[in-house]
């Protein structure tokens, strides 16, 4: 949550009280590699073992992931193949927000096919959602 | 309507998809007078990397439109972290 917060703000302060200084990009990626990290270890702390609160958890930090760095570097190797010679290639930004609108979906949809929490169908496909009490 | 456990999960669906949307929007409105022809003067100029709005470090000379999109869009992808948590929070516990 951090990350896209911290780039936002920083996004939107910019025209408003100017941008940093050249040599703060280290610094900013250093931190947002930081970020990207402690999103990895959430995912392998999350408990697995009910898949789809778990696949829903991984779409949504692919879109965590994908602002910043990540993106850019995946934007830079797929337009960068369409335009060799460019700075920054034609269309540089737009793979990374259509896989975060495509996330969204993704959670959206294993949310309409996964049964309630407590539902009789749910009791009956997952055996360690049921009470115990025999 | 009722909330149901899958509430959250719809909350957060829409708040990602939604930044997404503004995030394409703020590229879109870089790229567009590339549509026409790649050679185009204007075109050439916004492959500069002055123009990159993702990242705010001199020299950054963005369109304000893109950046308003950009930042409001990772807001919304920031939003969603929120309705995420709590689902994960209440996960049973294996």
């Amino acid at each position: 949550m951090l990350k896209p917060l911290l780039l936002g703000g920083l996004v939107l302060a910019a025209p408003v009280v100017g941008v940093l200084p050249r040599g703060a990009s280290p610094v900013l990626l250093a931190g947002e590699i930081t970020l990207d990290i402690a999103g990895l270890a959430v995912m392998l702390a999350a408990p697995s073992h009910r898949l789809a609160d778990y696949q829903r958890l991984l779409l949504a930090m692919v879109a965590f992931w994908l602002v910043g760095w990540v993106g850019q570097v995946l934007d830079a190797l797929v337009f960068g193949l369409l335009t060799l010679d460019a700075e920054v290639a034609p269309g540089s930004g737009l793979l990374t927000a259509v896989i975060m609108i495509g996330c969204g979906v993704g959670i959206a949809l294993i949310t309409a096919h996964t049964p309630e929490r407590g539902s009789p169908t749910l009791a009956a496909r997952d055996p360690l959602e049921r009470t115990g009490h025999r | 309507m009722a909330k149901t456990s899958g509430t959250p999960w719809y909350t957060a669906a829409a708040l990602v998809a939604l930044g997404g949307l503004l995030m394409a929007a703020a590229a879109a409105v870089r790229w567009l007078p590339c549509l026409g022809s790649r050679t185009d003067q204007t075109c050439v100029a916004r492959q500069s990397r002055v123009y990159d709005y993702l990242v705010p470090t001199e020299p950054w000379q963005a369109l304000p439109a893109t950046a308003l999109l950009a930042g409001v869009g990772m807001f919304l992808l920031a939003a969603g972290w929120p309705s995420v948590r709590r689902c994960a929070s209440s996960w049973p516990r294996s």
